[in-house]
């Protein structure tokens, strides 16, 4: 898997520092692959990233972040909706 | 209940009301108004299955219509049927005889189709078919595309005739002589609200429409809404529509949101409201689900309620000025919205922000009688073009069933389209604004 780009996804209400979700972007067999993390830990489709950078829907930021960002963020989330089950 | 001595506009108020409710619950609504009064349709669609219809008039006639399988058992039939006999007899809202109506309808207690024939079950009798005179027309006809006209016009019209003389919808007088023929409404009627490419366009093909499964599940273009945040998103767009400012027939008086973008566009000096603002002030209900999906995958660590409420375009409007006025024509309407009331939530200017395609300045207001956001976008008439030109291709951009190279010549169609859009003058001075706290 080639490099993959981390984004932070903050919708209304949140902060860069508290993010609502966490999107990548990797090249896989030359196609780009944009996924979003899902509440049971998965990753799957989205369309977050490319329409933040060409879309007119402005609800959401998206902020670059780096992979040790992402898997801190990935944590916080597995221990928090662990908790809330 | 009929409330005795409730004016006749108040009883239509009220089934106005219930038609919102159903509304929200994700049935299609419709209001027919004649100078006899105000009857409901509204129409459950579900795929794979027949429509199941509610008619109600405003003396509180009620009709629930669905269709059996034939293939299944009789005992499976009267198990539906009994499971809604049992609903509405320890339901609050079923009237009692002793309850007055607004006029005596003497004999009168509900049409019925059929006569359950050795059970001994006593029913109450539509007296006119009893009497052999006029068949049951509705049991006659099919539906066979459940996205026909609303009102099947025989089914109404043999309903109609079935009632008694002296009741105020019947299509007769006291005397047994025809009423004139009510005034046709459709042709008053405005557009409805509709996107460019409109769900419900039949150049899309049957994959791409939006659908109902028949456990509510609501989906389109690969996301999907369980049964109770779709109720959610219903409920959302029936705020919306309550804010916006159309009434049942589409029409306006002074209030709402639209009206109230109609007088700040008179106030402007330079700037105008776009083409057909009112027929696109409305996002799509579907569209907004769409939304709402996207939302909730993308933001899993937020609840759907506070997602929702978080929409900001479920009305919207555009305004346009030319590029010599923009810059100074942004301030202008945003002092004309702020100065009308509405309290300004967020501003964001893409023609500075460098990661964005999209030219634009998108302005969140909240307005707060009903509760919710609205947001404004202010164009030039190259940036307008652009993005009119280019929703085709946002489209397959935001559209998770696109393939990647659809998703790719899309992408490169939009950045062709938004290079070609001069910046106006002095737009680096419009800086991006966020309310504290939101």
């Amino acid at each position: 898997m080639d490099e993959t780009q981390y984004y932070a996804i903050i919708v209304r209400g949140r902060t860069p520092s508290n993010p609502s979700g966490l999107a990548r972007r990797f090249k896989s067999g030359g196609e780009t692959v944009d996924q979003s993390l899902r509440r049971d830990m998965s990753w799957g489709p989205t369309t977050s990233i490319t329409e933040w950078t060409h879309g007119e829907d402005l609800t959401q930021d998206l902020k670059m972040i780096s992979k040790t960002e992402a898997d801190e963020l990935i944590e916080r989330f597995r221990e928090k909706w662990g908790q809330e089950g | 209940m009929i409330v005795p001595g409730e004016a006749h506009g108040a009883r239509a108020v009220r089934l106005a009301d219930i038609a919102t409710g159903l509304f929200a619950l994700g049935l299609t609504t419709r209001l027919h108004r004649t100078r006899a009064g105000t009857d409901l349709t509204a129409t459950l669609y579900l795929a794979g299955y027949r429509d199941i219809e509610v008619i109600a008039d405003e003396d509180g006639y009620t009709e629930l219509r669905f269709w059996t399988s034939i293939s299944s058992t009789s005992d499976a039939a009267v198990a539906t049927i009994a499971s809604v006999l049992k609903v509405l007899t320890a339901s609050q809202s079923l009237a009692s005889r002793a309850e007055p109506t607004r006029d005596p309808v003497a004999g009168y207690d509900g049409a019925v189709t059929e006569r359950a024939e050795g059970s001994g079950m006593a029913g109450s009798q539509d007296h006119r078919a009893e009497q052999g005179q006029i068949p049951d027309q509705a049991r006659l006809l099919a539906t066979d595309n459940p996205h026909d006209t609303w009102v099947r016009p025989n089914d109404l019209q043999a309903r109609l005739e079935r009632l008694p003389l002296n009741h105020p919808s019947s299509p007769y007088r006291d005397d047994g002589s025809r009423k004139p023929a009510p005034p046709d409404l459709a042709q008053y009627e405005l557009p409805l609200p509709d996107e460019s490419d409109s769900p419900a366009d039949p150049d899309l093909a049957s994959s791409d429409q939006p659908h109902v499964d028949a456990d509510g599940t609501w989906g389109w273009r690969g996301f999907k809404l369980s049964p109770e945040q779709s109720l959610i998103a219903d409920q959302a767009a029936t705020r919306c529509l309550e804010s916006e400012g159309r009434d049942v027939n589409n029409k306006y008086g002074d209030q709402g949101l639209t009206p109230a973008m109609r007088r700040i566009e008179a106030q402007l000096e330079h700037g105008h409201l776009v083409e057909d603002t009112e027929k696109f002030a409305l996002k799509d209900p579907d569209r907004f689900k769409e939304k709402f999906a996207k939302l909730i995958v993308d933001n899993p660590d937020v609840d759907s309620s506070e997602l929702v409420r978080g929409i900001n375009d479920g009305v919207r409007y555009t305004f346009i000025y030319e590029d010599t006025e923009y810059s100074s024509g942004v301030m202008e309407v945003s002092d004309a919205i702020a100065a009308a009331g509405y309290e300004l939530q967020e501003r964001k200017n893409a023609w500075i922000d460098e990661t964005k395609v999209y030219q634009g300045i998108n302005i969140t207001w909240r307005e707060d009688s009903v509760g919710i956001l609205f947001e404004v976008q202010v164009h030039t008439p190259t940036s307008w073009h652009a993005k009119q030109e280019s929703h085709r291709a946002y489209e397959v951009v935001q559209s998770l069933i696109s393939t990647p190279e659809q998703r790719a010549e899309a992408v490169r169609r939009q950045e062709q389209l938004f290079s070609e859009v001069p910046i106006p003058p002095n737009v680096t001075d419009i800086p991006n604004y966020r309310k504290e706290g939101w």
